[in-house]
C-alpha cells in the first residue's frame, strides 16, 4: 500500500501542475485564507490581552478578597482581617504578588471644588505587580512606604480641582464605626493614567488610611495575582476553602465588560475561521471538480489500464492535500512573518479616547500562540482535504468505458 | 492448442429507458495464444462490446468468460482492475497516453503499479521502445509526439506488463494510411515475436488482412469465423 501511496503521491504532484495558474491561484487563496485566520487571530488577541491586562492593572488584579457585603457597600463597616491560615496561603506558592487596601469612598475638597472620590490606603510595595500605580508615571514623588501620610492624585483629578504639587486637600469619609471624618493632606505626587483612574482614586499609605477610619489593622480588600501553576480557578479555591467567611471574586466577575471582551474576542476568532474555511473550501473543492471534469477520460483509462477505483479517488484526494498544504504552510509562514514585523507594537495614540474607553493600552502586541497557529493549520489542512473528498468520489462516478467515451 | 480466452454464451442487454438493446445474443468463441485475431461487423454488431467485456471492462448480462483457466466474472472490482493490471493489455483508438507523463514513463507506468524495480522498468521500456521503432524519444512528452508515434507508445504500454491478451479497440481509427501500415506491421512482428494473442476490433480491411483470423459479428452474434492459410 506504501508503494501505491508513493506512487500516486508523485502522479498527484505532476498532474496538479498540469493547469498552473489555476493551482496557483488556489494556492493564494488557501494561503490567503490561513494568513488572515492567524494575523486576524493575533491581533484580536492583541486587543484581548491588552483590555484584560489594562483591566486587571487598574486596582482589580486577578482575585479580590473582600468581607461579604463590601462589593454592595463598599465602606469600613465591611472590614476584615488577615489571619495565619490566610496569610499563609497568601503568601504561599499559589499567589505571585498580593496587595493590601484600604478603600472607602470619600470626598476630596480643594479651595475651589469638592469632589468624590475612592480613597485608597496602600503599601506601595506589595502594589508592584499588582496595580497601575507601581509604575504609572508620577509628578513629583510616589509614596514612600504603608507609613506614607501623602496622597497621590490623579492628573485630570488635579485638573478639576485646580490644584498641585505640595497643596493641601480636605478628605472627608465614614469611619469603622460610620462616623464622618475628615483630614487634611499634602498632595505628594500627581500620577497619569487613563482618565477614569486619574478622576476616580486618591493614594495615601495604608497606615494613616487605616487610622484615619480607626480601623486598626483591618482592610477593605486585598487584591492578588496568582501564578501559572497551579492557576487562578484552583488558587480561587483553595482560598475560599481557607476563608470560607470572606467574599472572594474573580476578575471574570469584577469586570464584566473585560470578560465580554474576552468571550467576544474567541467568539469573533471562531467565526472568522470558520468564515475562511468554507471560502478556502468552496475554492478547493471548485478547483477539484474542473480537474475531474476535465479529466474523465483520463480517469477512465487509468481504470481500464488496472487502476483500481480507490486509487483514483487517492490520487484525487492527494491532488487536494498537496494544493492546501503548500497554500497552508505558506499562510502559516506569512503571518508569522507579519506578526514578527508587528512586534514592536501597533501604536494606537491616534485612538487613545476610544482605547482608554475600552480599557486597551494604548499600543497592540499581536502574538502567534504557536499552538493556536499548528491547531489552525492541521485542522485547515484536515477539513479542506476531507472537502475534497467530493470531487474525488466523482471521478469514480463512471466506469471505465462510459468515462473514455466522454468529452 | 488450449484456449487462452474462453467465451461462453455471451449475452449483452442494454436497456435505454423502455427499449432493450441486445448487443450481444449468445457469442461463443475460443482464442489460443499468439493467435492474431480481427473482429469486425457494421456499426452495432457488438465488437466493442465483445472486447469491453472480454477486457473485464462491462459484465455480461449472461454467459461467462474464462482467461487463464478463471473465470472472469467471480472477482471483485479491485480484484478486475488488477487482472487488468497483470493480464491484459489494452490499446484504444484515441492512444490514450498520460499527458504528465513522457513516452518511457507511460510505458513503465503499469509496472511501477506491479512493483517492478526501477532498473527492470527503465530496461523494459528501452527494449519496448526500441521494437517499436521510437529509439530516443522516451523522455518526450506524448503532446510532443506525432499520432502514429503516440498510438506506437500506446502498443508499447499494452505489451509492458507481458499480458495474457492485448485488446486494440480500432487501433488505426485515426492515423493516416501510412501511420496504419506502419502500426500494423509492428502488431504483426510483436505478435510473431513474443506470442501474445492480439485481438482486434476493427471495421478497417487493412487490419483484417494483417491477422491470421477474422471473425465477422452481425447483430450480436458470430456470423463468420475463419482462420487464415498462414
Amino acid at each position: 500500500m506504501m508503494r501505491v501511496f508513493l506512487i500516486l503521491f508523485a502522479f498527484a504532484w505532476r498532474n496538479i501542475w498540469r493547469n498552473w495558474r489555476r493551482t496557483l491561484i488556489t494556492l493564494l487563496v488557501v494561503s490567503i485564507g490561513v494568513w488572515s485566520i492567524l494575523t486576524f487571530n493575533a491581533l484580536i488577541r492583541a486587543w484581548s490581552d491588552s483590555s484584560l491586562k489594562g483591566s486587571l492593572k487598574n486596582m482589580t488584579a486577578q482575585i479580590q478578597i473582600h468581607q461579604k457585603g463590601y462589593l454592595d457597600n463598599p465602606d469600613m463597616m465591611h472590614h476584615f482581617g488577615v489571619n495565619k491560615a490566610l496569610q499563609a496561603v497568601l503568601e504561599g506558592p499559589d499567589i505571585s504578588h498580593w496587595a493590601p487596601r484600604v478603600r472607602i469612598p470619600a470626598i476630596v475638597q480643594s479651595e475651589y471644588k469638592t469632589l468624590p472620590v475612592s480613597l485608597v490606603g496602600i503599601d506601595p510595595a506589595a502594589e508592584v505587580g499588582v496595580s497601575f500605580i507601581a509604575d504609572s508615571p508620577i509628578q513629583g514623588n510616589r509614596l514612600q512606604n504603608s507609613q506614607d501620610s501623602g496622597v497621590l492624585i490623579g492628573r485630570h483629578l488635579a485638573k478639576r480641582l485646580n490644584t498641585r504639587l505640595g497643596k493641601r486637600l480636605v478628605i472627608m469619609a465614614n469611619d469603622a464605626q460610620g462616623k464622618v471624618k475628615e483630614r487634611g493632606v499634602v498632595i505628594k505626587g500627581i500620577f497619569s493614567a487613563s482618565q477614569p483612574l486619574e478622576d476616580g482614586l486618591l493614594f495615601i499609605g495604608l497606615k494613616p488610611a487605616q487610622q484615619f477610619v480607626h480601623a486598626g489593622h483591618q482592610l477593605s480588600e486585598i487584591a492578588l495575582m496568582t501564578n501559572r501553576q497551579p492557576g487562578m480557578v484552583a488558587t480561587m479555591t483553595r482560598l475560599k476553602a481557607t476563608a470560607p467567611k470572606l467574599d472572594i471574586q474573580s476578575w471574570q466577575t469584577l469586570e464584566p465588560m473585560t470578560k465580554g471582551i474576552h468571550d467576544l474576542t474567541d467568539g469573533f476568532i471562531y467565526v472568522w475561521l470558520w468564515v475562511m474555511f468554507v471560502l478556502i473550501a468552496i475554492g478547493v473543492v471548485n478547483t477539484q471538480l474542473m480537474a475531474v471534469f476535465e479529466r474523465t477520460r483520463e480517469f477512465g483509462l487509468l481504470q481500464a489500464l488496472g487502476f483500481r477505483p480507490n486509487w483514483v479517488t487517492l490520487e484525487v484526494l492527494l491532488e487536494a492535500a498537496q494544493i492546501i498544504g503548500f497554500g497552508v504552510l505558506l499562510g502559516a509562514l506569512s503571518a508569522y512573518l507579519t506578526v514578527l514585523s508587528l512586534k514592536g507594537g501597533i501604536s494606537l495614540e491616534s485612538l487613545s479616547a476610544g482605547a482608554d474607553f475600552l480599557g486597551i493600552g494604548r499600543v497592540l502586541y499581536p502574538r502567534l500562540d504557536m499552538q493556536e497557529l499548528l491547531v489552525t493549520v492541521v485542522v485547515v489542512w484536515g477539513l479542506g482535504v476531507l472537502t475534497a473528498l467530493w470531487p474525488a468520489r466523482r471521478a469514480t462516478r463512471f466506469n471505465a468505458i462510459e468515462a473514455m467515451r466522454s468529452t | 492448442m488450449n484456449a487462452i480466452l474462453q467465451c461462453k454464451h455471451l449475452i449483452k442487454k442494454y436497456h435505454q429507458g423502455d427499449t432493450t438493446v441486445n448487443a450481444l445474443r449468445g457469442v461463443d468463441l475460443s482464442f489460443n495464444k499468439g493467435e492474431f485475431v480481427a473482429i469486425s461487423g457494421p456499426s452495432g454488431s457488438g465488437k466493442s462490446t465483445l472486447l469491453h467485456i472480454i477486457g473485464s471492462l462491462e459484465q455480461p448480462s449472461d454467459g461467462e468468460v474464462i482467461l487463464d483457466g478463471m473465470p472472469l466474472f467471480n472477482h471483485s472490482k479491485q480484484e478486475l482492475a488488477d487482472l487488468r493490471l497483470n493480464r491484459i493489455g489494452f490499446i484504444f483508438q484515441a492512444y490514450n497516453l498520460i499527458p504528465v507523463l513522457t513516452a518511457a514513463e507511460n510505458i513503465e507506468f503499469l509496472l511501477q503499479l506491479q512493483g517492478v524495480d526501477a532498473k527492470t522498468r527503465r530496461a523494459r521500456s528501452t527494449e519496448l521502445l526500441h521494437q517499436v521503432g521510437l529509439d530516443g524519444l522516451g523522455e518526450r512528452k506524448p503532446g510532443q509526439l506525432s499520432g502514429g508515434q503516440q498510438q506506437r507508445v500506446a502498443v508499447a504500454r499494452a505489451l509492458s506488463n507481458h499480458p495474457s491478451i492485448v485488446l486494440a479497440d480500432e487501433p488505426t481509427a485515426n492515423l493516416d494510411s501510412k501511420n496504419s501500415d506502419e502500426l500494423l506491421a509492428l502488431m504483426s512482428k510483436l505478435n510473431e515475436e513474443s506470442q501474445v494473442t492480439i485481438i482486434v476490433a476493427t471495421h478497417d480491411p487493412k487490419v483484417i488482412s494483417h491477422t491470421k483470423r477474422h471473425i465477422v459479428l452481425t447483430d450480436g452474434r458470430v456470423d463468420t469465423d475463419e482462420c487464415k492459410a498462414v
